[in-house]
């Protein structure tokens, strides 16, 4: 187990879990950006990454074993590109987002009062008007 | 170039949602290109050809079991007749979005293609046998659930909710990364046969690391507690239609994976898996059905209630039997009915100025508009679980292969917590039919393609309450294969 | 039960869909039936009635079976042996006056809600004949619920007062929930008897055994009691009966009285073969039995209205029932109902006369009312006669078989509390019933006629009802003196052998014969029937004087206030707790599921018995650039962190990227390099596009607190994941256990099938071609979507330049 590449994932982990909490767009897009790169890191920590295989391009089919499984970079190849995808629907949402509210901060849409989120406007209406 | 992993079997597995997904892009260009056609009808009926054509090739299909690409793609019966809860909710959810966009203003036309996306996704997942499909069919599902939540661009709500399904979503879909990262580093196997070939020899950190980071990951997508937390906010939020395109297509799509995984593939890790379930189950039933006695917002309520929902599902899905697997997927079949006809009725109540959907609006509907009361009151008693309607069919299995398997404590939980469910449920009946209405008759439309997916729903409801042979029949059979 | 063959009969199924057809047809025809409907439920009371009497009789028991649910076993049986007939009789019987009474009762009520109280009590009636004649264990429960429900409608029929909703709603809630308890208590009788079936099991000696042996029995004994308990206002679930008392009163007569809370002792006499000889079944049944029926007698003592003394006396008359069982007395069950049914039915019309007459039900106000309701005095006179058990009504002949049961039972012997203390209990609440039915009787209508209790009574809806001609309907005294005049012909018949063989041929067990007559035999039940009656007489006559002992029974903590406190502190409960986990903050609900993972993750990890000394770290693979890559991501991400402009943060995110890609290549996997850079770079021009419209960052964002939380939240998140994926690695499988790498695996495929050299090409083009396709499902979905998105925009803005 590589330490320092587990001290990056651990910072990476951080970093992108601070930056979503942050109320801001672009700094949750930031964020993602990190966690996802979190992943890519993690699937080389687990993925059975040996810097002393050779690349996967093979000549013999009967000797493969001493090169690198194929696999992991398959599924980060396909965890980059959907992340890419999502975010850029992201950066578009948040930018329809802006044009049409003018705020970048997710919790700062014109949309209700926290403590009508409980019940909404007629709150408690199940039980208490039982009680008459 | 290799024609191995590519024959009859593979075009077949694939047919179902790559007709839908294809039906979804014609319709998307039409709709994106075509402008100068006014009106969404043609794009409408453009989606359900879509959509018949996946239907269509479900239907040829039915009966088939055959593994393709290797055993990570399933053509059997649980993808089968998940891909017609699927079709059905996706293509009811049309119908009944039919005047109503227009209605509040909104006049996007992408909104049907994009049902036929999600759905596409919904079929992927229900079929896949392998993490990185699985991911990439929630990805699909998710991404044209995002946009959809937040349609009405002029709305706040719907663009918070969109925000919200989107950040938490994208979330949680790491933490599926992350799984897969674990169970790979594990078993050295991404498909559910390597990875059950894989276990004897992996260590049981790993694994149950893997099932905790699986179970976020899907947990957020099937709003289980405590990762339900979005869910009211973006239920209450999304325009209605969408709502119930996601209590119901995407729950079900959540369901049906996390069936597939921890039965098939994770099945014989049960011991550890299942007591996570049981407590999540309880804690999800539990939390959903209280948190929902309190709201006024009728469409809040039902999301609140789609949380109980989860939590029985979820009781079926800890009992991990064959028979329970039935069980989830005849439950979900029955809930698609239910859950679409109530959100149908709350579209139909809404108007253009208002949506009409507080439980105060209801008053005195069967007054008003009697037949619209009437289905909703099926619609509900049906939530309940009341005999004979479906709802009662499909908790009743649950609680029967729970008991069966002798887990008998869930059993008393889950009818506990459908008493308290009774409550909540009834509350809006007696609202309807015992008090008097409040304010003028709204200005409503008839819509008739409402009409009609409200009638399917209810006719669904009813019939497959007073006989669910048929269908039980097809899950037990299609559970049968896959549990082992 | 074996002795009767079995006949498939159509009758049976004939006699249970009439009452819900008429359901459904006043249901669907509402107002246009107007009064009609009432004589339309009469009618089918009736038919179902004449359907069930006109069965073959006593050597064959009619059956009807159809497959329902084949899979687990459950049919659609109906069984109309005596016992259930018996019961079935009852039920249409007494609803054939009970609706005759209610359609002149009700003909001045609201005609909006007619419909619906028609509807209800026609279904009523058909789910109680369901559960009669159920012999499966599931539909009984369906018609259980369909009770409950249908009650529930009817209960709270005047839904403009806020007490009978809450009523109805109490009531619905605890028999409901006793009704889901009991599908529970259902399925696992099926679980180990193998069938649903009721007189499967209850004919099969190896089945009851075999329940009997098994673990789950108690469990489900359980189950069903809690369902027969609270369905039978037993205690502690008695508290919903007196509440249900808003109802209209022929709902009242006709649910509290005469049918649906005996669907609790009904079922205890169907459970009595099944469970009779399970440890627990005599000392549960029977405490709770002596408990309800003293708590109700005693209640009903102290009672001044007229209907919350005849709702008390039924809690005890079931409770009395529960006892008979308890002691396995089965043989006199059906009498007892029947007797109970007649003339706690009567009383209760009575009571509804009385109370449409004098616009009041509370005793302190009324008085000789005998002159101007001569009929009903007389019904009240028999009724109340058999309440007390004088002879020669049938309460008398059904009073003395129980004291012989109880005096020679074997069952009250091995009773923990012993025989004289049950036979005590029995006699004290039979005097205090038999003093209730006095003050009942004599205070309404002997004595003198009070002044004012014609006036402003609390059920102004109908007071006009005696002021006109009534529209439709017979007479109200007709149906209390019929079920009255029932009571006296069955005791006068007790002369004769007829009513000793009517009780023998409709008991749920005729095990040995027992004695039923007119005639009384000297004996100890004599003499306590006698001494019962005096103590009856001196108890009525003292009645002023124990008023004045406080009573110290429920009445601070009242149990019925008590659940609707529960209730109500489960909706405060849901709804502080939702206000403060369900406020709509996104920030909220990340930092909840962030840290909800951390304790996920450490519940697992704690079950799996590991901790962080258990992680395995090594330094021996990393070259010295690879630790170089490292220390820059760590820094590059530090920056993508604090940035305070957004160029900064958008830049030091691609170097993030970069850095990763580079690390792959020092991982040998330098496809990744060119597809991340590839995106990186795309990415940043997308990013910085979409920057040009959006506002720069914000100077403070968050407060100081904030902030901290922020930072703990995302320490605490990403030490305890990467402990955990730490852990989940595992230094020994990567050698060797990878599918692909082994010979033949994917690698040695890629080359042989594939002919390509490059395997991650290979493996993503052909052999993983369904996540290629997946990917590429989305990218074009992705695009069209923001396409729309912005496309949206383009229009609106052009719309609105327009306008």
């Amino acid at each position: 187990m590589e330490l320092p590449l587990a001290i990056a994932i651990a910072l990476l982990f951080a970093g992108g879990a601070y930056s979503i909490l942050r109320p801001n767009f672009f700094r949750i897009v930031v964020g993602f950006g990190l966690l996802s790169n979190a992943v890519n890191l993690l699937m080389i920590l687990c993925g059975g990454f040996r810097s002393q295989a050779a690349a996967p391009f093979v000549a013999d089919p009967h000797r493969v074993d001493g090169l690198m499984d194929p696999i992991p970079p398959d599924i980060i190849l396909t965890a980059i590109v959907i992340s890419f995808a999502v975010g850029a629907l992201f950066l578009t949402l948040c930018y329809v987002v802006y044009r049409e509210y003018g705020t970048d901060d997710p919790e700062a849409l014109p949309v209700r009062e926290p403590e009508d989120w409980a019940g909404g406007p007629a709150r408690g209406a199940g039980l208490p008007r039982y009680e008459e | 170039m290799i024609q191995v992993p590519f024959g009859t079997a593979e075009w077949q597995s694939i047919a179902p949602f790559s007709l839908v997904a294809i039906g979804g892009m014609i319709a998307l260009l039409w709709a994106v290109f075509a402008e100068e056609r006014p009106g969404t009808t043609s794009v409408m009926w453009m989606s359900q050809a879509g959509l018949a054509a996946g239907l269509v090739a479900t239907i040829a299909l039915l009966g088939s079991e055959k593994a393709s690409f290797g055993g990570t793609f399933a053509l059997d019966g649980v993808s089968l007749l998940a891909n017609l809860v699927f079709l059905l909710s996706a293509s009811m959810t049309l119908f009944m979005a039919q005047g109503h966009l227009e209605s509040m203003g909104v006049r996007a036309r992408e909104f049907y293609p994009l049902v036929l996306f999600a759905t596409a996704g919904m079929m992927i997942m229900g079929a896949a046998r392998d993490l990185v499909i699985l991911f990439l069919g929630i990805e699909v599902m998710s991404l044209a659930a995002y946009v959809l939540a937040g349609i009405h661009r002029r709305d706040p709500g719907s663009t918070e909710a969109a925000l919200k399904y989107f950040v938490l979503g994208a979330f949680a879909t790491c933490f599926l990364l992350y799984g897969i990262a674990a169970f790979y580093g594990a078993t050295g196997a991404t498909s559910y046969d390597g990875i059950r070939a894989g276990l004897a020899s992996a260590p049981r950190a790993a694994l149950i690391g893997g099932v905790a980071l699986l179970v976020v990951a899907l947990g957020f997508k099937a709003a289980i507690v405590p990762f339900q937390a979005w869910t009211p906010d973006v239920y209450q939020g999304a325009p209605t239609a969408v709502t119930a395109l996601m209590s119901v297509g995407v729950k079900a799509a959540a369901f049906v994976g996390i069936t597939r995984l921890f039965l098939d593939g994770l099945g014989p890790l049960h011991q550890d898996w299942q007591r996570i379930f049981w407590v999540l189950a309880v804690l999800t039933m539990t939390v959903g059905n209280v948190f929902a006695l309190v709201q006024g917002n009728v469409k809040r309520m039902l999301a609140y209630s789609s949380i109980a929902h989860a939590g029985y599902l979820l009781a079926g899905v800890a009992v991990g039997t064959s028979r329970a697997g039935g069980a989830v997927l005849l439950y979900l079949f029955t809930y698609a009915f239910m859950t679409l006809g109530a959100f149908g009725v709350l579209i139909a109540l809404g108007t253009g100025e208002k949506p009409n959907d507080d439980l105060d609006d209801l008053r005195g509907l069967a007054d008003r508009r009697p037949l619209l009361a009437g289905a909703m009151t099926i619609f509900l008693l049906s939530l309940t679980g009341i005999p004979p309607l479906a709802g009662f069919v499909g908790k009743f299995y649950v609680v029967e292969s729970a008991v069966n398997a002798g887990w008998f404590w869930l059993a008393i939980l889950l009818v506990l917590n459908s008493a308290i469910a009774a409550y909540y449920y009834l509350a809006v009946i007696v609202a309807m039919w015992m008090r008097d209405p409040i304010g003028d008759e709204p200005a409503w439309e008839s819509r008739p393609y409402l009409a009609a997916a409200l009638l399917a729903a209810t006719v669904g409801t009813v019939l497959v309450g007073l006989f669910p042979s048929g269908t039980l029949d097809f899950a037990r059979h299609a559970f049968a294969s896959i549990v082992r | 039960m074996a002795p009767h063959s079995t006949i498939p009969s159509n009758v049976l199924p004939a006699a249970l869909a009439l009452p819900f057809a008429v359901a459904a047809l006043a249901a669907l025809l509402g107002r246009r039936l107007g009064a009609v409907a009432g004589w339309i439920v009469a009618a089918a009371a009736a038919g179902s009635f004449l359907l069930l009497l006109d069965l073959p009789g006593h050597d064959a028991v009619a059956s009807f079976r159809v497959p329902w649910l084949p899979e687990i076993g459950v049919d659609f049986a109906l069984r109309a042996d005596p016992f259930g007939r018996f019961f079935a009789l009852l039920v249409s019987g007494v609803g054939f006056f009970v609706a005759l009474y209610a359609i002149s009762y009700m003909a001045d009520g609201d005609e909006r809600r007619m419909p619906r109280f028609w509807g209800a009590l026609a279904a009523f009636m058909g789910a109680m004949l369901g559960i009669a004649l159920s012999d499966d264990l599931l539909l009984l429960f369906l018609f259980w619920e369909i009770t409950s429900l249908s009650s529930f409608l009817l209960i709270g029929h005047h839904d403009d007062e806020p007490a009978a909703r809450a009523g109805a709603l109490l009531a619905l809630q605890v028999t409901a929930l006793g009704g889901l308890v009991l599908a529970v208590g259902v399925l696992l009788v099926a679980q180990v008897t193998g069938t649903f079936s009721i007189s499967g099991i209850a004919g099969d000696p190896a089945r009851i055994q075999a329940l009997l042996d098994s673990p789950l029995a108690p469990g489900a004994l359980g189950c069903i009691l809690v369902g027969v308990f609270t369905k039978s206002a037993q205690f502690p679930f008695h508290f919903w009966l007196p509440r249900a008392m808003v109802a209209p009163t022929p709902v009242s007569a006709y649910l509290h009285a005469a049918t649906m809370v005996k669907a609790g002792p009904f079922l205890l006499g169907r459970m009595l073969p099944v469970f009779g000889q399970l440890p627990m079944w005599t000392p549960v049944l029977a405490t709770v039995g002596l408990v309800t029926m003293l708590l109700g007698a005693w209640k009903a003592f102290r009672e001044t209205d007229l209907k919350a003394i005849l709702a008390r006396t039924t809690g005890s008359t079931l409770g009395f029932l529960t006892l008979l069982y308890g002691f396995g007395a089965a043989e006199q069950d059906a009498l007892q109902m029947l007797n109970h049914a007649l003339y706690k039915g009567a009383l209760f019309l009575v009571a509804g006369i009385v109370d449409h007459h004098a616009h009041t039900r509370d005793l302190r106000r009324l008085g000789g009312l005998r002159r101007e309701l001569p009929l009903p005095f007389l019904a009240a006179v028999l009724a109340g006669l058999s309440m007390a058990g004088v002879p020669p009504l049938l309460g008398f002949l059904v009073k003395e078989s129980f004291y012989d049961e109880l005096l020679h039972s074997d069952a009250v012997s091995g009773f923990a509390l012993g025989r004289g203390f049950v036979v005590a209990a029995c006699v004290l609440a039979n005097v205090f019933v038999a003093a209730v039915a006095a003050k009942f009787v004599i205070g309404t209508f002997l004595g003198e006629r009070r002044e004012g209790a014609s006036r402003g009574g609390h059920h102004a809806p109908h007071a006009h009802v005696d002021d006109g001609a009534r529209p439709a309907g017979p007479p109200l005294w007709v149906s209390p003196l019929a079920l009255a005049l029932g009571a006296l012909a069955l005791g006068l018949l007790g002369a004769t052998d007829f009513t000793g063989h009517l009780a023998e041929a409709i008991a749920s067990r005729r095990s040995h014969p027992f004695h039923v007559s007119l005639i009384p035999t000297p004996g100890l039940p004599l003499w306590l029937s006698m001494g019962g009656m005096a103590m009856a007489v001196a108890l009525y006559l003292a009645r002023g004087r124990m008023g004045r002992i406080p009573d110290l029974v429920e009445t601070h903590h009242r149990p019925d206030r008590l659940w609707e406190r529960m209730v109500a502190s489960l909706a405060v409960l849901g709804e502080e707790v939702s206000m403060r986990w369900q406020n709509g903050s996104l920030r909220r609900y990340l930092a909840a599921t962030l840290l909800s993972v951390p304790v996920l993750a450490g519940l697992a990890l704690a079950r799996a018995g590991l901790s962080h000394r258990d992680v395995v770290v090594s330094l021996s693979e990393l070259p010295w650039f690879g630790l170089f890559l490292c220390v820059l991501l760590g820094i590059a991400t530090m920056i993508a962190v604090t940035a305070t402009t957004r160029l900064q943060a958008s830049i030091a995110t691609t170097t993030v990227g970069f850095i990763v890609s580079m690390l792959f290549v020092v991982y040998r996997s330098p496809d990744i390099l060119l597809t991340q850079i590839l995106i990186e770079t795309v990415s940043t021009i997308f990013v910085l596009l979409v920057l040009l419209f959006m506002p720069g960052f914000p100077r403070r964002d968050m407060s100081a607190p904030g902030h901290l939380g922020a930072i703990a939240v995302a320490t605490v998140f990403s030490l305890v994941v990467t402990l955990l994926l730490l852990l989940s690695m595992t230094p020994g499988l990567r050698e060797n256990a990878n599918i692909a790498v082994r010979p033949g695996g994917l690698l040695s495929l890629a080359l042989e099938k594939g002919g390509g050299a490059n395997a991650v090409n290979v493996i993503i083009v052909d052999i993983r071609s369904l996540d290629t396709n997946g990917e590429i499902t989305v990218l074009v979905a992705v695009g069209l979507c923001v396409y729309a998105l912005l496309r949206a925009r383009r229009a609106r803005s052009e719309g609105g330049a327009g306008a």
